[in-house]
């Protein structure tokens, strides 16, 4: 008589993968990710500080009527820009402030379009938007990393 | 050796299980006693999870 002792199948075993094997170091990828969400973080704060000390919100409203987009647009752009900026540098829900501020990126890269593509042209080009608006993807898929605080709320089951 | 269909797929609770040896039980894989008399005696499997375990001869 044989007997096999198997363990049973779980859920996360059972539960179809993308790919069959990590394609990425998971030793390190997370310090990685955490470098890319505390610098997206770090530049949403500044451009939402920026917003609001600097320009202003009247200032800044008026600045987006002058690009021809919706004043009141700057009243809801920059309370996300600092939210979002913290809670990225939280690690704070990282994948769902990610998706949130990505059409922020959108409406700037296309601001941005008759500038040409160069971000150094003048009043920028619309490759350094768009870049940013691609890493907000990339943070949406990679989440929190490492030191995230999302974790942390989370129960201990 | 079994009258069952061999390999045998099973799923046992954490616990100990006996298991026949002698063949003469009619609860395979289970032992049921009826070793009394023959020079054999039950197989005790003991699991501390819930496992999958496949018996063949
Ligand atoms: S009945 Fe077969 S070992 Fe007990």
């Amino acid at each position: 008589m044989k007997l096999t002792i198997r363990d049973m199948p779980t859920a996360a075993a059972s539960r179809p993968r993308r790919l069959a094997k990590p394609t990425i170091d998971l030793d390190t990828a997370p310090y990685a990710i955490t470098l890319l969400r505390v610098s997206l973080g770090l530049l949403f704060l500044a451009h939402g500080l920026l917003k609001v000390m600097v320009f202003t919100l009247p200032g800044t409203a008026q600045f987006f009527a002058s690009l021809g987009l919706p004043a009141g647009m700057a009243y809801v752009v920059a309370p996300m820009e600092l939210i979002g900026g913290l809670m990225l540098m939280a690690g704070l829900y990282t994948r769902w402030v990610a998706l949130a501020l990505f059409p922020i990126l959108l409406v700037a890269t296309y601001t941005h379009l008759p500038n040409g593509w160069l971000f150094a042209h003048e009043n920028g080009g619309w490759e350094f938007p768009a870049f940013f608006a691609v890493a907000t993807v990339v943070q949406f898929l990679l989440g929190d990393g490492a030191y995230g605080l999302t974790q942390r709320l989370r129960l201990p089951r | 050796m079994t009258t069952h269909a061999n390999p045998q797929l099973l799923t046992l609770n954490a616990g100990t299980h006996w298991l026949c040896t002698c063949s003469q039980s009619k609860n395979k894989p289970y032992c049921d006693g009826s070793h009394q008399g023959t020079p054999f005696t039950p197989l005790a499997l003991e699991l501390e999870a819930t496992k999958q375990v496949e018996i063949s001869s």
